[in-house]
């Protein structure tokens, strides 16, 4: 069954990979809004619509998406006890995470047009 | 040898709090607490990025009372999760396994991560 590959070591893994590069890039991204915070709309847009900048964004939304999937199912699994409620509150989160996951998608790539 | 029966799942009401039980369950805490803030991040960043007056209304909430008021709250969520994150890792390796360090920490993680999390509010 893949979906009990998944649930194991896995995403224990997962967690792990995602938390360094979540941990990063938001330390990097709060240093950059410490020390040098964009002065306008026109160097915010010209900032992120950068290939690398667009790229780590990108990246970031995924991991905080994986990330947030495998936290929040461990936190349901442990304390929702009856099934059908579970699995309930499983889909909303999944759809949840997936439509934040089109939402970014569609805001980065959109910073790149024009 | 009659064993304690285990408990099949963990109820919160019954459950007894040491200090690192309440670092871990900061952990879930704030995680949830970053979760659920994702809509109105993504919704920033969009508006910040659709326009200049977007921009302009987004630079308006993160200096608002409540914009302010919510980022003190998230920069403590996610300082804590990284903290206690870290505590995770390093336990995962052996290291702070033992009983008074492993609550050392606990009581670090759980205390530092708010006086961070205020120092780079005000640096904001």
């Amino acid at each position: 069954m893949s979906s009990r590959r998944v649930s194991g070591m896995q995403a224990w893994a997962l967690q792990r990979i995602t938390a360094l590069y979540l941990a990063l890039y938001i330390s990097y991204m709060i240093g950059l809004f410490i020390f040098a915070p964009p002065a306008s709309y026109d160097a915010w847009r010209l900032w992120v619509a950068q290939p690398h900048v667009s790229m780590a964004m990108l990246l970031f939304f995924g991991s905080l998406l994986f990330h947030a999937w495998v936290g929040i199912r461990n936190i349901l699994i442990d304390y929702i006890k009856p099934f059908a409620l579970r699995l309930t509150l499983l889909v909303l989160t999944g759809l949840g995470l997936l439509a934040c996951g089109a939402w970014s998608l569609e805001v980065v790539i959109s910073a790149r047009i024009v | 040898m009659k064993t304690k029966p285990r408990p099949i799942h963990l109820d919160l009401r019954r459950i007894r709090m040491p200090i690192n039980a309440i670092t871990s369950i900061a952990h879930r805490i704030s995680g949830v607490l970053i979760f659920l803030l994702m809509p109105a991040g993504i919704f920033l960043l969009d508006l910040s990025l659709m326009s200049p007056e977007g921009f302009a209304t987004a630079v308006g909430v993160f200096n608002s009372f409540c914009g302010k008021a919510v980022l003190l709250l998230l920069l403590w969520a996610f300082v804590h999760h990284l903290l206690a994150g870290l505590r995770c890792i390093s336990i995962d390796v052996d290291l702070g396994v033992d009983k008074p360090v492993f609550l050392k920490t606990a009581r670090i993680v759980l205390l530092a991560a708010f006086p961070i999390a205020l120092l780079i509010w005000v640096a904001l």
